[in-house]
């Protein structure tokens, strides 16, 4: 019973994490329906500028977030300008390739500022650990779920009180309509991939300790957090979180009760089980096509 | 028209004279370009394969090399692992990858787009770990080595020789697919990529279809898996890591719904690695900036782009020949 | 008359290489209705789209003297007070009714009185005050409808763009609605220029009308005159 408790845990706090870059996914497809494959890599970019400013300059916890913040929002907004711009207008299969294509671009830029080598960070979060009846819950545990919570109501908060985030679900539902109340689209797309940059980049921070800093890392976390994204419903932010802290839960089990190689297999089989009852994830949206 | 035709025939004839000769040109013991001229065929089968779902039916499968894993193992399990001919683990393999694709073809009939997407990239990602893990079947992380070349009556088939085997099934996979694309089902095909719900008003039964592409799909890939694994001798998972992205860019880059996309993608993003073998270590980076260059400049990819270069010249000619005739120097035609 | 406060002129538009608009002139004056009308394909909505900034265009387009330009920027014409309800509606399906009003005044200034422009909406449209927290989605086409025109209310027009209003709606909604035209024309003095199919009512409605056939303009003048036109009855007007 502890252990299982021990491995809800750890999955609900890794899903909060993959939640991050899950909401990053979703809110650049509800507002631009495209799928951004390389924000995985600005993850990776959070991760590294995060440990050069919290390791090796050895700057206060607070400025390594808001420095990696700053640079990968900085990052995409240039990357976007200058691919992603001019697709736009063209059809989805190419903007797909172009951000595919930007993965190994970002990559391939990390390497030529920090090298190819694994980096070791100094955790960001101070050791310690409470329990509760046996189950040992580490202060960082607690803290990476405080801030992940915090910025997932945060980003709900935005969503639905302030005007740009209203216009931002407004552009999602109907672009034209939202256009013809005054909505400036430049602005709104410069917003929707600031939101995604900063919450890889937080994201990356926190994991960069953990999992060591490599610029391999953005792929395999990027794509579980995508995969979270579309189980939940592609475009939902609620389903992005729901589908996260589901995926973190699942990769726990299994890693408990059946075997840590095979969490891979396991999570895609709950994907498609999931896809195959609801095809749109479980809090997706369906659209009605006029014919 | 007539222009049309026998430019292509020119064409073909020029590409396949030099394929023929090329063995000859880099020399029969080279085998390090034997090897690349054979990868040029599998990857040119491979990717046909998802010319045909992506191109035509309008399926996305970002996992494809999935199917050419599972083609490739299945082969190397049974004649490597089990000693069977290699003719029947050849069509064992055919086999096997059909049903895999027919599996696709469920996935594809329940959903679309990013759901899709996704879906294939984790079925690739539990292929792989299957095969890196159950290692009493497949090998494990050791993978499959020495797989042995092909024997025709006694004769142990050299390199060179293999390659033109490997050259005749590409093009005979060329000539299936012109045939596939052409007929009711080619039609049927791009019908249903444009427009599904008219497709099904007039009569395409959309789910057949899209198992029946899938399965060929994922057969055809199955077969540039077997070519792979007799051409390396050598199996492992990882050696796949990098073919789904990259087959995805060939059928892009070449362009996409055409007969003539997936030869120059093949020969296009095959070649580049090794033309930039002084920057391999940016290659990653390179090939990256490659596929956004090409989307944003060149929407139907370099078959588009060469076709609108030959539709200039060919207006640029019309509008000569109809200028009037100067007395001055300008020949009669 | 007074100057127009809306100049169309020689405006041509095109999508690639099909032209939508050869050439079209045409004036608004304030405090009129102004309908134009003409068969599906004639380019009406073009002309919609070209005026809200939503297309490039070449021709030019005054508005209140200030020449528009033909950069495509739809936030700068609506901040000049020209709003419009676009063809189907196009609510956003997922907010309430009163969240979809509210988008309507996305443009405004901070300082302007939204509350008290809310309040006159839903008095103009009692329907929409009932389904208040209703998601737009729900609302039946009629109801759309009046929610599309309550929002575009919130921006405070100048100028009023209304794109077929009585697509797909029952003929007794049909004629609420355009009770409702004549009512913002009457009351809160709104200048509307109105695209319809249905020349019938539109005629009927405008106080001036010009007829688009295949990106020109055919025919133009007074409502009523050309309701009484043997050629417009002929063509729009059933004979």
């Amino acid at each position: 019973m502890i252990n299982f408790l021990q491995a809800l845990i750890s999955g609900v706090v890794q899903g909060s994490v993959y939640a991050l870059i899950a909401l990053g996914y979703s809110v650049i497809y509800s507002t631009l329906k495209m799928g951004h494959f390389a924000q995985g890599e600005f993850y990776m970019v959070g991760a590294f500028v995060g440990c050069t400013l919290f390791t090796t300059w050895q700057l206060p916890v607070v400025a390594a977030f808001a420095g990696a913040a700053l640079f990968t929002s900085v990052l995409m907004l240039v990357l976007e300008r200058l691919a992603y711009r001019p697709l736009y207008s063209r059809p989805a299969m190419a903007l797909m390739m172009a951000t595919m294509g930007m993965q190994y671009v970002v990559q391939e830029i990390v390497r030529n500022i920090w090298g190819s080598d694994v980096r070791r960070s100094d955790n960001v979060f101070p050791d310690g650990s409470i329990q509760i009846g046996g189950i040992v819950i580490t202060v960082q545990n607690i803290l990476i779920f405080a801030i992940c919570v915090a910025l997932m109501l945060g980003l709900t908060v935005f969503m639905k009180r302030t005007k740009t985030g209203i216009a931002m679900s407004a552009v999602s539902m109907n672009r034209k309509a939202a256009s013809l109340m005054g909505v400036r689209t430049p602005t709104i797309i410069m917003a929707t991939y600031v939101i995604a940059a900063c919450l890889a980049a937080v994201a990356g921070v926190m994991m960069g300790p953990i999992y060591s800093v490599k610029y391999s890392m953005g792929t395999t976390f990027g794509n579980k957090a995508m995969t979270a994204a579309v189980m939940g419903g592609f475009g939902s932010l609620p389903g992005a979180m729901l589908g996260s802290i589901i995926l973190g839960v699942v990769e726990s089990m299994c890693n408990l009760y059946i075997s840590t190689a095979y969490k891979d297999v396991f999570s895609f089989i709950i994907l498609v089980v999931v896809l195959f009852c609801r095809p749109r994830g479980i809090l997706g949206k369906k659209s009605i096509t006029k014919v | 028209m007539k222009k049309t035709a026998k430019s292509t025939v020119i064409t073909l004839v020029v590409l396949i004279a030099v394929a023929l000769l090329a063995p000859v040109v880099v020399g029969l013991k080279n085998n390090y370009m034997i090897n690349i001229l054979c990868s040029y065929c599998y990857f040119g089968i491979l990717c046909c394969s998802l010319n045909l779902l992506l191109g035509y039916t309008g399926q996305i499968s970002m996992g494809h090399a999935a199917f050419m894993m599972i083609g490739a193992y299945t082969y190397g399990i049974l004649n490597k692992f089990h000693g069977v001919h290699f003719l029947i683990a050849a069509l064992a393999a055919l086999a096997v990858s059909f049903a895999a694709g027919l599996l696709l073809g469920a996935a594809c009939c329940k959903l679309n787009a990013i759901f899709l997407a996704m879906t294939t990239v984790g079925f690739y990602k539990a292929v792989s770990t299957v095969i890196i893990n159950e290692g009493w079947l497949t090998g494990g992380a050791n993978g499959i080595s020495a797989i042995q070349k092909w024997t025709v009556f006694g004769y142990k088939l050299k390199n060179w020789q293999f390659y033109y085997i490997a050259l005749a099934v590409v093009l005979l996979v060329f000539l299936f697919c012109y045939r596939m694309v052409n007929s009711k089902t080619g039609r049927a095909m791009r019908a249903m990529c444009s427009a599904p719900i008219a497709s099904s008003a007039m009569g395409v039964n959309n789910n057949q279809l899209k198992f029946l592409v899938c399965g060929i799909s994922g057969a055809l890939a199955g077969l540039a898996g077997v070519l792979y694994a007799v051409t390396n001798s050598y199996l492992s998972a990882d050696m796949f890591a990098k073919v789904s992205v990259q087959t995805l860019t060939m059928t892009v880059v070449g362009g996409m719904g055409t007969l003539w996309g997936p030869l120059f993608g093949t020969l296009a993003i095959t070649t580049l690695p090794e033309l930039l073998r002084p920057f391999a270590d940016h290659l990653d980076g390179i090939y990256g900036v490659v596929i956004i260059l090409t989307v944003i400049f060149m929407p139907n990819g370099i078959y588009g782009f060469v076709r609108r270069m030959v539709q200039k010249a060919s207006a640029k000619a019309k509008a000569k020949k109809a200028q009037p005739a100067n007395a001055a120097g300008k020949k009669g035609e | 008359m007074s100057e127009p406060i809306l100049k169309v002129e020689n405006l041509s538009a095109s999508y690639g290489s099909i032209v939508a608009l050869k050439s079209v002139s045409m004036e608004v004056y304030e405090g009129e209705i102004v309908t134009i009308i003409g068969a599906n394909g004639a380019g009406k909505t073009t002309l919609l789209s070209c005026i809200s900034g939503l297309m490039p265009y070449k021709g030019e387009i005054t508005f209140h003297g200030e020449k528009l330009g033909g950069k495509v920027d739809s936030a700068a014409i609506v901040e000049r007070g020209i709003i419009q309800v676009p063809e189907g509606r196009q609510i956003f399906s997922e907010l309430s009714v009163h969240e979809n009003l509210k988008m309507g005044a996305y443009s405004r200034k901070k300082g302007d009185d939204i509350q008290k422009d809310m309040d006159e909406v839903y008095a103009l449209f009692p329907r929409l005050a009932e389904r208040r927290d209703q998601k737009g989605g729900s609302l039946s086409g009629g109801e759309q409808q009046m929610l599309a025109m309550g929002r575009a209310m919130m921006a405070n027009p100048k100028l009023l763009l209304l794109d077929e209003p009585s697509m797909g709606l029952a003929p007794i909604v049909v004629a609420d609605i355009f009770r409702t035209i004549r009512r913002l024309n009457r009351e809160k003095k709104v200048t509307i220029v109105l695209i319809e199919q249905n020349a019938r009512l539109a005629l009927k409605t405008a106080n001036r009308a010009y007829v688009v056939e295949t990106g020109l303009v055919k025919l133009s003048g007074d409502a009523k005159e050309l309701a009484n036109d043997p050629k417009v009855r002929d063509l729009y007007l059933g004979g």
